[in-house]
């Protein structure tokens, strides 16, 4: 054989074996290694945010190592409230807890991967309570009754139903898949300032709503109102002025109810807003929460439906200095309005998210990552979050006096928990929330009317409940 | 040639063409090699999806087969044809912007101009930009509130145009981000042939009187066609396959009036799961893109002859 | 002056003046992002656009200080530089393959190659992490320039046989009467003639890696993450923080940009030696 050949043969070969074998060497460490046993837990916090005094060291160790556990949330003040939690957890129990950020676009598309494939890259993750029904259905996510039942595990004074009513939305044939965290609504804000130059007092109903916002209305300066119809957020905003209309998207036998009349009484308005009354900007079917934010902020619109989440921002002088004045906010903000029916009868409700931590199948360490969860939504770890700017669901942490007296929202977010409606969890909800989206866009840029979009949404979501089997 | 020397010479013209057959194989095969081993898990199980249904609601029941279901279902979803159309028509007219304004780029750069470096870097670098950043950074530009662009039509008296917002412009948007990205690129090839032209035509063209105009059309095209078409196939390609900026600009709105193919694979497969319908709407794009493209490569084989 | 001598003179002026708006155009976004990124947050959507305001580093070190962005850049680095090498190895062999050797389907061959390319990565990308899962390579450097050697080794064969294609064989066949081997005759005599395509073919497929989003955000976690999905991070779900992602947008560019003074010569030489040809 040639040289030539005989080189040729090795460079073959090992091209082969390179292509083939795992890396040698992986380039950072492995994840997950365990940790060696930490002393017993140390004397005084350095700089970690006051460890609570009377907690009894409930760590999740069966003796021995404790494990690590990662857990994957989207960039935000969830991600750092959660940086600020797990450091004191650490500190608490000596598990060690890894907080993977995840960029918020492409959230959903890595956890469902990430899932599906098993993957065990994570052992707890931040989810919105309309996910987990399909990951569920493939087999990527454990129950929590696995430990909620062990007496061996479970906290002793654990009690799920402090958790209602928000754990509703994460179980699932019987069995609890997630411990809710961030429970969200949306408030109506208003400018203060603007209203009381104009004389009107704060809007309490659609209609009322409707003629400030004409009244406030001052293109290009100021618009009356905004709306946020992006596609892929649209629902998140509309929500609100559906259910608020009475209307809702699926009744007690998952039919699709999107199209009754509540609901194309409130799309018609929802759109009329931009095609009709023209007292929104005109680029709204670009806007999503970021964009209402955004709105507001720059004291672009005088009133608009924004989620609580932005409320920390909004009152903040320091972040939204412009619609702030001699260091008082301008924003107020107060429950979303009521739908007035021709009939006289006044109709209630709004909407919300409900947010959540699961353990996948995949997880390393899925009982010390359970016991992570229940410390975080728990009274003690709960009340932290809520104290660093979090919204709980769990009843002890907002009915404690601490909590209530520096937030006062949580006052009135307890008042609107009974009227709350959530998108609801079944295996086709992504693809319903798509074929919503899609009419809402539709009614919004003109190119259907909200009757016929809304018919066409409810066909599609027929289809899709029929498939999925909930529709016989 | 006698049978004699025929069966003499057997043997070795045996041994010599074999190791011909052999020797491209060598070179070759490596690449070939390491591509197989990577794709053929990935490639062969989408192809292979294509033809099952696959959701994530369904997995646990299976994934049927459903043969040639998917595709049928593809040609006959009116969604998918939209993002067809979309698709080609921003191809097309980008790609036409692109060459135009790439070939008159190309040939204002071929002088002699004082700082030619500097120059050429800089306007190289919108190719070099990230896509996210790319894409991030147009939208805040063509943000209609407080887009410094719609700011300046307001200060010339111009009405202010919602770039992004209304379905009619939203892909005007997208093709402007996108001839800004890449005819830079275009040009850089086209220079590049245009460099290695020789001289003598163009003093001949020039002593014969041509005017600019003439020269351009008669000499200049016909011997950049090489240049050109391997710079048409390559754009072709990556224009057709356009995810990241289209994505952060307008998420295929408003009313999917952007909403390309690439994004359409990307809603069904990841937004719904449904990965076998979007499997196979991936094949049926990439045999669309091998036909074009399989033209334009016979193109250039035969005008290097 | 005569008339020759005026339109000269005009020609010139439109040519540079032509230069000088492309040259605007081309960078105008650009210096719009270095300048976002260095203006406190508050100002971003100010109308009229605030251009002289007092400059600040904040964005730049809520970006650089406390997190980990020298660890993202370095593996961007290395994953962009480590694949770039290898496609440009093999990629190369297998051009001159496809140059010097006429054979029954090369053609359909070279077309083949060009199908990794056409793939959306929305395809391939579900079935990629089973098997980096199962290979356990998840969240590695490794997986990334696996994933990325299935676009940059196409680009390499497309690129470099052109080249190869315009190095006259009489030099290789010469080199061989000589004694050397063919690959001998590859590696000395041709080789160090298509350098300037070498360069250019490593310089895109650099750029392909560097700026690379879908596979980076899918494939990697903390570990392994790359620039581009570091400033996607900065998209959070309660803000977009401009400041940040024009910091770290910029903070991106610089290796580019210092690439780009230096590729220019070495691109449109390459590219012109070799001629673009297929």
């Amino acid at each position: 054989m040639s040289k030539f050949r005989l080189l040729s043969v090795i460079v073959v070969v090992a091209m082969i074996l390179t292509a083939c074998a795992p890396a040698a060497t992986p380039a950072a460490p492995a994840p997950a290694q365990p940790t060696t046993p930490p002393e017993p837990i140390q004397a005084a916090p350095t700089t970690a945010p006051a460890a609570p005094t009377s907690a009894p060291a409930q760590t999740a160790q069966t003796g021995g190592q404790l494990p690590e556990i990662v857990v994957a949330c989207w960039s935000g003040p969830e991600h750092d409230n959660l940086v600020k939690l797990a450091a004191a957890y650490t500190e608490k129990t000596g598990n060690k807890v890894i907080v993977e950020e995840i960029a918020r676009e492409s959230y959903a598309d890595k956890l469902t991967t990430t899932f599906i494939a098993g993957g065990s890259d994570y052992d707890v993750a931040y989810v919105s309570s309309d996910w987990p029904p399909a990951w569920i259905k493939a087999n990527a996510l454990q129950d929590l009754d696995q430990f909620i039942n062990d007496p061996a595990v479970v906290d002793k004074d654990f009690d799920l139903k402090n958790y209602e009513p928000a754990i509703d939305s994460f179980k699932f044939d019987g069995k609890v898949y997630a411990f809710p965290s961030e429970g969200d609504t949306a408030w109506m804000w208003y400018r203060k300032d603007l209203l009381e130059a104009k004389g009107i007092k704060v809007p309490e109903t659609w209609d009322e709503y409707l003629a400030a916002a004409k009244a406030l209305n001052n293109p290009p300066e100021i618009y009356g109102a905004v709306i946020g119809a992006k596609p892929d957020e649209a629902l998140w905003d509309f929500m609100f002025y559906l259910f608020s209309f009475g209307g809702d998207v699926l009744d007690k036998d998952f039919k699709p109810i999107i199209n009754n009349e509540a609901g194309v009484a409130a799309l018609t308005f929802y759109s009329d807003l931009l095609r009709k009354e023209k007292v929104v900007p005109p680029d709204v079917n670009t806007y999503g929460y970021n964009e209402i934010l955004t709105a507001l902020q720059e004291g672009k619109t005088a009133l608009g439906i924004q989620w609580m989440a932005a409320t920390q921002t909004l009152t903040d002088c320091t972040q939204s200095p412009k619609v702030c004045k001699d260091g008082q906010p301008l924003l107020g903000y107060t429950f979303v309005p009521d739908y007035k029916k021709p009939d006289g009868s006044v109709v209630e409700g709004t909407g919300g998210s409900s947010w959540g931590w699961v353990i996948p199948t995949g997880a390393k360490n899925p009982m010390a990552a359970y016991k992570f969860i229940e410390w975080l939504t728990g009274p003690e770890g709960g009340k932290q979050w809520a104290l660093n700017g979090g919204i709980p669901s769990n009843q002890l942490v907002l009915t404690d006096p601490e909590v209530v007296e520096q937030i006062p929202q949580f006052k009135m977010l307890g008042e609107v928990m009974p009227i709350r409606h959530l998108v609801p969890p079944t295996t086709v909800t992504g693809e319903m929330v798509t074929a919503i989206d899609e009419a809402i866009v539709a009614a919004v840029t003109g190119t259907q009317d909200p009757k016929a979009a809304l018919d066409e949404c409810a066909a599609k979501m027929t289809d899709l409940l029929t498939q999925a089997g909930y529709i016989q | 040639m006698s049978t004699i020397e025929v069966a003499t010479s057997r043997p070795q013209r045996t041994r010599r063409h074999w190791k011909h057959q052999l020797e491209p194989a060598l070179y070759i095969a490596p690449a070939f090699l390491v591509l197989i081993v990577i794709l053929i898990y990935p490639l062969g199980y989408s192809f292979w999806l294509s033809f099952h249904e696959w959701t994530l609601r369904g997995f646990v029941n299976g994934v049927p087969w459903v043969g040639l279901q998917n595709y049928i279902s593809l040609v006959s979803n009116p969604d998918f044809i939209n993002s067809l159309r979309l698709t080609f028509t921003f191809v097309i007219c980008a790609l036409a912007i692109e060459f135009a304004l790439g070939m008159g780029l190309a040939l204002l750069l071929n002088h002699n101009l004082k700082g030619k470096g500097i120059i050429r870097s800089m306007i190289l670098l919108p190719m070099m930009c990230t896509n996210v950043v790319i894409g991030l950074t147009w939208r805040l530009l063509f943000n209609y509130e407080f887009g410094i662009i719609n700011y300046y039509l307001s200060q010339l008296n111009l009405p202010r145009v919602e770039w992004l917002s209304v379905p009619s412009l939203a892909m005007t948007s997208v093709i402007i981000v996108d001839v800004w990205n890449t005819t830079s690129f275009v040009a850089l090839m086209l220079l590049a042939g245009l460099q290695s032209l020789p001289d003598e035509p163009f003093e001949a063209a020039r002593i014969d009187g041509a005017s600019s105009w003439q020269t351009f059309t008669n000499l200049t095209l016909p011997l950049l066609r090489q240049s050109i078409l391997v710079a048409l196939l390559w754009r072709l390609i990556d224009t057709f396959r356009i995810f990241d900026v289209v994505y952060l600009l307008t998420a295929g709105g408003p009313a999917r009036a952007t909403e390309t193919v690439s994004i359409y694979i990307y809603t069904h497969g990841f937004k719904s799961f449904n990965l076998g319908y979007a499997s196979s709407a991936s094949y049926a794009m990439i045999l669309i893109m091998l036909v074009i493209a399989g033209f334009l490569a016979r193109s250039i084989g035969r005008s290097s002859d | 002056m005569n008339r020759y001598t005026i339109l000269k003179v005009f020609n010139r002026v439109f040519i540079y003046t032509a230069v000088i708006i492309a040259v605007v155009l081309s960078l105008a976004p650009i210096l719009y992002l270095l300048i976002t990124s260095f203006k406190p947050p508050e100002l971003t959507f100010n109308l009229p656009p605030v251009w002289i305001f007092t400059p600040t580093l904040k964005n730049y070190a809520d970006v650089i200080v406390g997190g980990n962005f020298f660890k993202y850049f370095m593996n961007s680095l290395v994953v962009a530089l480590s694949t770039t090498l290898i496609a440009l190895v093999l990629g190369a062999f297998a051009a001159y393959g496809f140059a010097r050797f006429r054979f029954r389907g090369s053609f359909w061959l070279r077309m083949s190659v060009l199908i990794p390319q056409m793939l959306p990565p929305i395809t391939i990308i579900v079935p990629l992490y089973v098997l980096f899962n199962g290979l356990k390579l998840t969240d590695s450097r490794e997986a990334l320039i696996i994933s990325y050697l299935t676009f940059t080794i196409p680009l390499s064969i497309w690129m470099m046989v052109g080249f190869f294609q315009d190095i006259p064989e009489d030099l290789e066949e010469s080199a061989m009467i000589d004694g050397c081997t063919r690959f001998q005759a590859l590696i000395r005599v041709s080789l160090p003639l298509v350098a300037p395509g070498l360069a250019a073919t490593a310089i895109l497929g650099f750029l392909y890696c560097w700026n690379e989003f879908l596979y980076a955000v899918i494939l990697t976690g903390r570990d392994a993450r790359t620039l581009p999905v570091t400033i996607t991070s900065f998209m959070t779900n309660k803000a977009i923080l401009w400041g940040r992602i024009a910091a770290s947008g910029s903070l991106v560019l610089i290796p580019v940009l210092i690439f780009a003074l230096f590729a220019q010569r070495y691109l449109i030489r390459g590219l012109s030696k070799g001629a673009v040809k297929g």
